[in-house]
């Protein structure tokens, strides 16, 4: 997994990071709420861990930040233990956990491991993106008023592209996501049903293209311009 | 000194259960190197802190002690902590220029601190 660390305070950076990584995840680090937003928005994080206290303001507002703007990437508090207040701000704002300094890092550890398998904020039920619309409950997808006759697989690569829209989607994070594998086995599973989910979407006219960018991904997008935006000379867009 | 080992006491400078649970998970080795790393910071901080104080600037000085608050407990520097706390609770308020005595008095228990983790690590 892959994890944001908000801290500005060196020593406890390490430590956490320590500890992050112990348990296999990748840990990138940010020392302000500035460059918090600047990677959030750059790249995808499957938890963060933020001190409440940073230089530039609090980690309060990054989570408020993130939940305005749809994320709902699960976040773990760090608090002063004297600040009861932060605790029940957090929570409200929208954070999915606390813990309060100094904390035992074998805790912090299992509190990580439970903020990740909970996967974070309430899901929406319903999805949608250029006129797509997913209800995740029933599992039914329908272009407009058109509905597209989905696999469970298909239907889940749709729902994470369509919760990924306009960001490019690699082959590894889709084996990871949707299929659940650790690993690439080499197979082109990915492409298969990417292929079969565009013939899909294009037989029922919608405007959302299914892009392949060669030796980078996959994007979900309805600007009519991405064919020619994204990598120029590299691509293809059957 | 090996996880496992008892050691001496030392003092209410040191949160001894702050230091076990560092020591449980990564032995003296990681002590000293979170040690390390807070005491480089820590005459910036005290730097910081003694001009913020001096010129009234309540932000600076809460910042500055916001910092020692958080990290100084998680190392077991409990006193510097609790001290840095105080300060910065009552920077917050506003009152910054009297606070001078208590950043100094943050000194003192931060070296004591320094002082003891040393004899608890060559022990």
């Amino acid at each position: 997994m892959k994890l944001l660390l908000v801290e500005d305070d060196r020593m406890t950076a390490a430590l956490v990071r320590r500890a992050l990584h112990e348990d296999g995840h990748a840990v990138d680090v940010a020392s302000s709420v500035r460059e918090a937003r600047s990677r959030a928005l750059a790249d995808r994080y499957d938890a963060i861990v933020a001190d409440v206290g940073l230089p530039d303001a609090s980690g309060l507002d990054l989570v408020h930040w993130l939940r305005a703007e749809q994320r709902a990437t699960p976040v773990l508090l760090l608090t002063g233990a004297d600040a009861p207040e932060d605790i029940v701000r957090g929570l409200d704002t929208g954070a999915d956990d606390y813990l309060t300094k100094p904390f035992d890092v074998l805790v912090l550890k299992a509190r990580v491991r439970a903020l990740l398998r909970r996967g974070g904020s309430p899901r929406a039920d319903a999805l949608s993106f250029a006129g797509i619309t997913l209800d995740r409950r029933r599992h039914e997808a329908v272009f407009e008023t058109a509905r597209l006759r989905l696999t469970p697989r298909e239907f889940a690569l749709l729902e994470y592209l369509v919760l990924h829209a306009e960001a490019v989607a690699t082959r590894t994070e889709l084996l990871e996501k949707v299929w659940e594998m650790q690993f690439d086995p080499g197979s082109n599973v990915v492409d298969v049903h990417i292929a079969r989910l565009r013939s899909k979407l294009r037989a029922a006219g919608a405007r959302a293209r299914l892009v392949t960018l060669r030796g980078a991904g996959f994007v979900l997008t309805a600007r009519p311009d991405a064919a020619t935006a994204a990598a120029p000379g590299d691509r293809s867009t059957s | 000194m090996s996880a496992g080992r008892a050691a001496p006491p030392l003092g209410r400078e040191v949160d001894r259960d702050a230091l076990d649970r560092l020591r449980a998970w990564g032995g003296d080795p990681l002590i000293r190197a979170m040690a390390q790393l807070f005491f480089e910071d820590v005459p910036a901080l005290l730097s910081t802190a003694r001009a913020a104080a001096a010129s009234g600037d309540a932000a600076s000085l809460a910042g500055a002690m916001h910092v020692v608050k958080s990290s100084a407990p998680q190392i077991g520097a409990a006193r510097a902590g609790e001290l840095a706390a105080e300060i910065e609770r009552r920077a917050r308020g506003g009152d910054a220029t009297e606070l001078a005595p208590l950043v100094e008095e943050t000194g003192r228990a931060l070296a004591r601190f320094r002082r003891a983790l040393d004899d608890e690590l060559r022990a």
